[in-house]
């Protein structure tokens, strides 16, 4: 895993065959000094042959796994291969390229340990700017503010975007998040860890698009995992919170 | 449940005595059920460190059968008015407990196949770009 360059991209993908060709080219094109890798989390449509056609690099899970672990084999694949460097954005082409870009420059210029690029941040401004945004539905956004704020109350740390797929991370987060990444729902969860960990996390402002085919895969059984998921994590990390707190008074 | 085999007998004073065949029928029960936990490892069905909680419920069942007596005392220490209820209950928490044991080994163990599908996953994308590489370089070489 010889590789000269010291950033690597990686996109989950699960039958996102619809949708990849247009990311990886997106993104090959904004970042062409970056090696690209599509995870492919065991898709059951052509996925991985029209990642593979695109020019992309497939690593793929021989069967379903979960975003989490999808995730966690990018961070696993930038540590071995000892890049600097890695960034990770949606197969559904919902993230743009260029905020990838400017979320890597962040983690570069040393501004935070973890970039994650948020939607809800100068909102107003955005929508008056971009066409063809996304918009979420009322339930989905309830529960965002509900987790975001939850998030900012056992953290002490202000987030509005808790779902975010659209991260960047220097090789402190690599070196966590490839030996611990929860297989499902891991969003919420890795950023409280590593504010638990002292790394530092922040979020910028970027564009979310309407995704260019298909439906999200958010069903209803899976909102419900995720918030009784979401709110354990919460609860383990308040009360990990407390204690390290306590020892920290000693 | 396999513990219901047990049939306590309220006499006048509340006091529980198990008759002597229930007795025997208890303690073989729990010796055939160590020895049947026994041969799984031996043969290799089961691995032996998943096996301690399986002993501890053999021994527990033993235990009643050679002192009928516990059986009271634990009825007694948990407020409840029949001893057939008290069996059922610790029974029950029994067997919880074996499942808890479980589902913490099913967690760990679908950890491990997380990582090893990582692992397979990035194992056959340098596969693939090592054969590239290859045949690459003896396109280069017959061109020569």
């Amino acid at each position: 895993m010889s590789s000269s360059k010291v950033t690597l991209i990686f996109i989950p993908a699960y039958n996102e065959a619809d949708n990849i060709a247009q990311v990886v080219n997106a993104t090959q094109a904004q970042l062409p000094d970056a090696d690209l890798l599509v995870v492919d989390d065991g898709s059951t449509d052509d996925t991985v042959a029209v990642a593979l056609a695109a020019g992309a690099s497939v690593a793929s899970l021989p069967f379903n796994q979960g975003l989490g672990a999808a995730l966690q084999t990018g961070y696993l694949e930038a540590k071995r291969g000892n890049y600097a460097y890695c960034a990770h954005l949606d197969a559904d082409g919902q993230h743009r390229p260029e905020d990838l870009q400017m979320l890597l420059e962040a983690v570069k210029e040393d501004e935070c340990d973890l970039a994650v690029g948020s939607r809800y941040l100068d909102q107003q401004a955005l929508e008056e700017a971009v066409e063809g945004m996304y918009k979420p539905n009322l339930s989905r956004n309830l529960g965002s503010v509900l987790f975001r704020q939850a998030l900012s109350a056992v953290t002490g740390h202000r987030f509005t975007d808790t779902t975010s797929g659209l991260r960047a991370a220097n090789r402190k987060i690599i070196d966590q998040f490839s030996a611990v990444y929860a297989p499902d729902y891991a969003e919420l969860e890795s950023l409280q860890r590593s504010l638990a960990l002292g790394l530092r996390v922040r979020e910028y402002p970027v564009v979310m698009l309407e995704r260019f085919s298909g439906k999200s895969k958010i069903g209803f059984f899976a909102s419900l995992h995720f918030t009784f998921k979401s709110t354990l994590v919460l609860l383990i990390g308040s009360l990990r919170r407390r204690r390290d707190n306590r020892e920290q008074a000693k | 449940m396999s513990i219901s085999i047990i049939t306590a007998v309220n006499t006048a004073d509340s006091v529980v005595t198990l008759s002597n065949a229930t007795r025997l029928l208890t303690v073989t029960f729990a010796l055939v059920f160590a020895f049947a936990v026994f041969e799984l490892i031996r043969r290799r069905k089961l691995q032996e460190r998943y096996t301690v909680l399986w002993f501890v419920y053999a021994l527990a069942i033993a235990l009643i059968g050679i002192f009928p007596a516990l059986l009271n005392i634990i009825t007694d220490l948990l407020g409840i008015y029949d001893p057939n209820a008290a069996l059922f209950a610790l029974g029950f928490i029994g067997v919880g407990v074996l499942l808890l044991n479980l589902t913490v080994t099913v967690s760990k163990q679908g950890e491990q196949i997380t990582r090893l599908a990582q692992e397979v996953a990035l194992l056959h994308k340098q596969l693939q770009k090592q054969e590239k590489e290859l045949r690459r370089d003896l396109r280069h070489r017959s061109s020569d």
